[in-house]
C-alpha cells in the first residue's frame, strides 16, 4: 500500500488551476522529498490529501483511505508540520504538549524531550514568545512525538535562520523513525532534501514533472560548457535532454538531462570549439528542470 | 476536548475579566440612574443588541482567526472528530458568555430582590435565562457567519428575531429559544469541517440547515427590496407616503385628512338628501377622533413591559407586579415599600385579571385590561370600574368624548356611552363595527341635532394585502339606530404586486413566517365579529408568485449543472426552489459551491520518472 496516492488530481481555484491532472503514488518507509516552483501545487495537494480542500476531479488518498473520509483515528496517524508553524500563542509550552498528549495514543514523550531539546525553550514559555525557529522546533516535537506512519512536512525551515535550521534537521534526523514510517518533505532547501530524500518528486505547474532518486537524477543530469567562436546556433534549442541554458564569460553552459556522450557530438557538429563535460549538484539539477518548465521561461522544456 | 475546553478559555481569560469589570461598572451606573428590571421594551431591546453584539463578534473573531489556513489545520487535523472541538470552543465561549453577561445580571437581579424594595418578578429571573439563550443564538450566528464559504451566511442572524423577539411571555419563549440555539449550533456545526467550504454531505442535515437559511432569505431579500423600492420612489418624488400631496382618493390622504376633510370627503358620494347639510356642519364643527389604540396588551410574565408598568402618586411610585398582579408600592426617595394597590384600590390584594394597560396623564391615570376599563377615584385611593365587556370582546380603545356622549372602541363594537352621577359610563347604545378591527385606521365622529355621523375609515392593512380600502359614513339616530349614508372605496397608493409582495414572493416561506406570530399569544387584540376579510390574491399576485418560482427552478438548474451533486440532493434542491422561490435559490447559492469543471478521463497512476 503506498503512503499517499492521487489519480488525475485537479483543483482549481476559480480560473486558476493549482493541480492539473495530477497522478502520483509515494510507497511507504521513505522520505520523498517534493520541490517544485511557488505555486506548483504542493502546499494544494497536501490541503487535498488531508482532506481539507475538495479536489474539483480526480481522486486522492493517504494510508489508503479516500482524502474526504479520513477518520480521527487516522488522522492521528498522519503527522503536518507547515511553513507558518502555527501553534496557539497564548498557550504555555506544557500546557500544548499535554493536549497533544492526551489525544494521541501513540505519544512518545522521549520522543518529545528529545527533539525540543535542540530548541531553548521553557516549558513555562508562551508560544507567543517563541521565535520562530523555537516555534518550528517545538512544532516539529510534537509532530514527531505522535509517532505518526505519515509525516509530512511542508517547507517546515522557512525563513528559519541557519542556525535554527541546523538545529531542526539536526533533531529530525536524530529522532529515529519506526520502519513503516513514511516521510514526505517539501523544500526549496536541496541541500536538505539531498541530506534526507530517498525519492524525489519535482512537481511543476500542478503536474508531476519527474520522480527518482536523489543521487539518480543528478548523476542522469550534466553540465555541458561548450565555446561556440561565433554567435550561438539557433539549433542549440533543439537540444535534446535540454534543461538550462546561460551564456557565462563567452562561454555557453547547458544543463542536459538524461543523455549520454552522444552530447558532445551533437554540440561539435554546432560549431562548438571545445566541450567540456562535468557533473551538477542536485540544487542545479532542479534548478534546471524547474527554470526549463518555469512560466517565465518562454521556452518549453 | 477539555484541554481544549481550558485552552479557549484561557485564551480570552485576560479580556474576559476586563470585560466583567466594564459590565459590573455599567449595571451598578444603570441601577443608580433607574430600575434596570421596569425598562420600555425600546430601551430593553436596544439593551439586548449591546449584549448580543460582543457575543456574535466573540464568535467572529474566533472563528474568524481559526479559519486561517494554518491554524484551521493545526485545530481540525487531530484524531478527535470535528464535532467535539466545536463543542469544546462551543462550551468554552458559553463559559465565557455566562460568566460575563449573564451572571452580573442575575447577581443584580438577586441583589434588587433580597437588598431592595423594587419589584422583582419571577419573569425578571427568567430575563437572564433569555438573555443566556439569546447570547448564546447570537454566538452561534457569528460562527455560522465566519465558517460559512459565503458572506451572504449573515442573513442567518435574522432567524433568532423572527423566532424569540415576541413579547409573548418569558415561559412560552424557553422551548422556542432552546430549539432555535439547538438548529443555529447544528448550522454552524455543519460547517465546521475540514473542507468547510462543502455543502453537508447527508442530506438531512442539508435540509436541516437550508430552511433555516431560505427563512433568513426569504425576510432579508423582501425588506432590502421593499427599502429599495420605496427610497426610490422618495429620490423620484411619487412615493405616496413622502409626497407633499398624496394620491387624491386614497387611503394616505384620508388618513391624513382632518375630521372635518374626511367627513366631507365620505359624505360627497352620499345620495342622502340630508348629505350636503351635513358636510356643511361638518365644515364648522370639530369631530372627535378615535384610534384602535389599543390593540396588544402586556402579556403576564413577559420579559419586557410593553407599554409603562410604574406610575407616580405623591411620591410613591407603584410598579406592577406579574407575580402578584397588583401594583406594588415604594417610596422614591426613601425606598421604603408603600403597600399594595390592587384592583379594589389602595391597600387591597386583589389582583387583575390581566396585567393592564396605562394610559397616565389627562388628569387620573386610565387602566384598560381586554375586558375591563378603570379610571383611578378622585381622592386616588382605588378605581372606578367604568366599562366592562364580556367573553370573546376586548376593549381596543381608551374612551373618547363627542357631544355628551363617550365612545369607546371594542374589537366588536363601537360603545356609547354616558357619563352617570357616579362617574360611571352607562352604555346608550352600540354600533356593530361593519368591518374588522385590524383594518380599521381610525373613527370620526360627528355630533348632530338629531344623534351623530360616524365615519369609519378602514384600509389600515391594505398594505398586508387585504383588499378594498374604504370609508363607511353612518348616521346614527338618538336612540341607536345606525343607517349607512355614505360608502367611498378608496384607490390603493400603491401598486398592487407591493401590497402583497410578502405573500408572491414565497407564499410558502410567508406562510411559516407567520407561524410564530399565530402560535404566541403576545396579548394582541384578535378581530372578532365580522370575522376577518377573506385574503383573495388577485391574479396579478398569482402570477407573480409562479414567475418568482419558475424563475427560482431555472436557476436551481442553471446553478447546479456545475455542481458535483448526487441526484436526490439536485431534486431537494430544484423542488425547494420550485416551492420556495428566490430565497431557496440563494441559500442554494450559499450552500452549495460550483465547481465550473468539467470532469476529464484520469491518467493512470504512474511512479515513474515523468519526464
Amino acid at each position: 500500500m503506498n503512503a499517499l496516492e492521487t489519480n488525475g488530481l485537479v483543483l482549481r481555484y476559480g480560473a486558476k488551476t493549482a493541480l492539473d491532472g495530477l497522478t502520483l503514488a509515494l510507497p511507504r518507509g521513505a522520505i520523498h522529498a517534493l520541490v517544485g516552483a511557488n505555486g506548483a501545487g504542493k502546499s494544494s495537494l497536501f490541503r487535498v490529501l488531508l482532506g481539507f480542500t475538495s479536489a474539483t476531479a480526480g481522486s486522492a488518498a493517504i494510508l489508503g483511505c479516500a482524502s474526504t473520509a479520513l477518520t480521527p483515528e487516522l488522522r492521528g496517524r498522519i503527522g503536518f508540520v507547515n511553513e507558518e508553524h502555527t501553534l496557539p500563542g497564548w498557550m504555555r509550552i506544557d500546557t500544548l504538549a499535554r493536549l497533544q498528549r492526551r489525544q494521541y495514543p501513540h505519544w512518545s514523550e522521549d520522543r518529545y524531550r528529545e527533539v525540543v531539546r535542540h530548541f531553548d525553550v521553557l516549558p513555562t514559555q508562551k508560544v507567543a514568545q517563541l521565535s520562530r525557529g523555537e516555534r518550528a522546533g517545538v512544532n516539529l516535537a510534537m509532530a514527531l512525538a505522535q509517532r505518526p506512519e505519515l509525516l509530512i512536512l511542508d517547507e517546515p525551515t522557512l525563513g528559519l535562520d541557519v542556525v535554527a535550521k541546523r538545529a531542526f534537521l539536526d533533531a529530525l534526523m536524530a529522532a529515529g523513525f519506526d520502519d513503516e514510517a513514511t516521510i514526505v518533505y517539501c523544500s526549496h532547501q536541496m541541500e536538505e532534501v539531498e541530506r534526507l530524500a530517498d525519492n524525489l518528486v519535482i512537481l511543476e505547474r500542478g503536474r508531476l514533472r519527474l520522480m527518482a532518486a536523489p543521487h539518480e537524477f543528478t548523476a542522469r543530469t550534466a553540465l555541458w560548457v561548450a565555446e561556440f567562436p561565433f554567435q550561438e546556433p539557433r539549433a542549440l534549442e533543439e537540444l535534446p535532454g535540454l534543461l538550462q541554458r546561460q551564456r557565462i564569460d563567452g562561454l555557453t553552459h547547458l544543463i542536459v538531462y538524461d543523455q549520454g556522450e552522444e552530447t558532445a557530438a551533437r554540440l561539435k557538429l554546432l560549431g562548438a570549439r571545445t566541450v567540456q563535460h562535468m557533473p551538477v549538484s542536485l540544487d542545479r539539477a532542479v534548478n534546471g528542470m524547474l527554470a526549463a518548465g518555469h512560466v517565465s521561461n518562454s521556452r518549453a522544456a | 476536548m477539555q484541554d481544549l475546553y481550558l485552552s479557549e478559555l484561557a485564551r480570552f481569560r485576560n479580556t474576559a475579566l476586563i470585560a466583567l469589570a466594564v459590565h459590573l461598572l455599567a449595571l451598578l451606573f444603570l441601577n443608580q440612574l433607574t430600575d434596570p428590571l421596569q425598562l420600555g421594551r425600546e430601551a430593553s431591546l436596544l439593551l439586548l443588541f449591546l449584549y448580543l453584539l460582543p457575543c456574535a463578534a466573540l464568535a467572529l473573531y474566533q472563528f474568524g482567526t481559526y479559519r486561517q489556513p494554518g491554524r484551521w489545520l493545526w485545530l481540525l487535523h487531530r484524531p478527535l472528530p470535528p464535532r467535539r472541538i466545536f463543542a469544546a470552543i462551543a462550551a468554552a465561549s458559553a463559559t465565557l458568555i455566562l460568566a460575563v453577561l449573564v451572571l452580573p445580571v442575575l447577581a443584580m437581579t438577586a441583589l434588587i430582590d433580597t437588598l431592595g424594595t423594587r419589584v422583582v418578578d419571577l419573569r425578571h429571573y427568567l430575563l437572564a435565562g433569555q438573555l443566556l439563550l439569546f447570547c448564546l443564538c447570537a454566538w452561534q450566528c457569528g460562527a455560522a457567519i465566519a465558517l460559512s464559504r459565503s458572506r451572504s451566511a449573515f442573513v442567518i442572524l435574522v432567524l433568532p428575531p423572527l423566532v424569540l423577539l415576541y413579547p409573548a411571555s418569558g415561559y412560552a419563549l424557553l422551548l422556542p429559544g432552546v430549539l432555535c440555539l439547538l438548529l443555529l449550533a447544528r448550522i454552524a456545526a455543519a460547517s465546521f469541517k475540514p473542507d468547510r467550504t462543502a455543502p453537508p454531505s447527508r442530506a438531512s442535515t442539508l435540509m436541516l440547515v437550508a430552511l433555516p437559511m431560505q427563512i433568513s432569505f426569504y425576510f432579508v431579500l423582501l425588506w432590502a427590496g421593499s427599502l429599495t423600492y420605496q427610497y426610490t420612489g422618495i429620490l423620484l418624488g411619487v412615493h405616496p407616503l413622502n409626497r407633499a400631496v398624496p394620491p387624491s382618493g386614497g387611503f394616505t390622504e384620508a388618513s391624513r385628512a382632518t375630521g372635518q376633510q374626511l367627513l366631507q370627503l365620505g359624505l360627497a358620494p352620499s345620495a342622502d338628501p340630508r348629505a350636503p347639510a351635513w358636510s356643511r356642519q361638518a365644515a364648522l364643527a370639530e369631530p372627535a377622533q378615535l384610534y384602535p389604540d389599543l390593540l396588544r396588551y402586556p402579556v403576564r410574565h413577559a420579559l419586557t413591559n410593553v407599554g409603562d408598568a410604574t406610575w407616580n402618586d405623591g411620591g410613591v411610585d407603584w410598579t406592577f407586579s406579574h407575580d402578584s398582579m397588583r401594583f406594588e408600592g415604594r417610596h422614591h426617595i426613601t425606598g421604603r415599600p408603600a403597600g399594595s394597590f390592587g384592583s379594589a384600590g389602595r391597600g387591597s390584594a386583589a389582583p387583575f385579571e390581566t396585567p393592564p394597560e396605562m394610559m397616565p396623564g389627562q388628569g387620573r391615570i386610565l387602566l384598560a385590561t381586554p375586558h375591563h376599563l378603570y379610571r383611578m377615584d378622585k381622592d386616588g385611593a382605588g378605581w372606578r370600574e367604568l366599562a366592562t365587556v364580556a367573553g370573546d370582546e376586548r376593549l381596543a380603545g381608551f374612551p373618547e368624548q363627542a357631544g355628551p356622549n363617550t365612545y369607546l372602541l371594542t374589537n366588536r363594537r363601537l360603545l356609547v356611552l354616558r357619563a352617570a352621577e357616579d362617574e360611571r359610563l352607562a352604555p346608550l347604545y352600540a354600533l356593530p363595527l361593519p368591518r374588522p378591527l385590524s383594518d380599521l385606521a381610525r373613527i370620526d365622529i360627528l355630533p348632530l341635532l338629531d344623534g351623530s355621523l360616524v365615519s369609519f375609515l378602514y384600509g389600515r392593512a391594505t398594505l398586508e394585502g387585504v383588499p378594498d380600502p374604504r370609508q363607511i359614513v353612518m348616521h346614527v339616530a338618538a336612540d341607536g339606530t345606525a343607517r349607512t349614508v355614505a360608502q367611498r372605496a378608496l384607490t390603493h397608493d400603491f401598486p398592487l404586486l407591493f401590497e402583497h409582495k410578502d405573500w408572491w414572493f414565497s407564499p410558502l416561506l410567508h406562510a411559516i413566517v407567520s407561524l410564530p406570530r399565530l402560535a404566541y399569544d403576545t396579548g394582541r387584540v384578535p378581530d372578532a365579529a365580522p370575522p376577518a376579510l377573506p385574503l383573495t390574491r388577485p391574479l396579478a399576485v398569482w402570477l407573480a408568485a409562479l414567475a418568482g418560482s419558475l424563475l427560482a427552478g431555472a436557476g436551481a438548474v442553471w446553478w447546479l449543472r456545475a455542481c458535483a451533486v448526487p441526484r436526490p440532493l439536485r431534486r431537494f434542491w430544484f423542488a425547494s426552489c420550485l416551492l420556495l422561490g428566490l430565497p431557496a435559490l440563494c441559500a442554494l447559492a450559499v450552500l452549495q459551491p460550483r465547481t465550473l469543471f468539467r470532469p476529464q478521463a484520469a491518467a493512470p497512476p504512474s511512479a515513474v520518472p515523468a519526464a
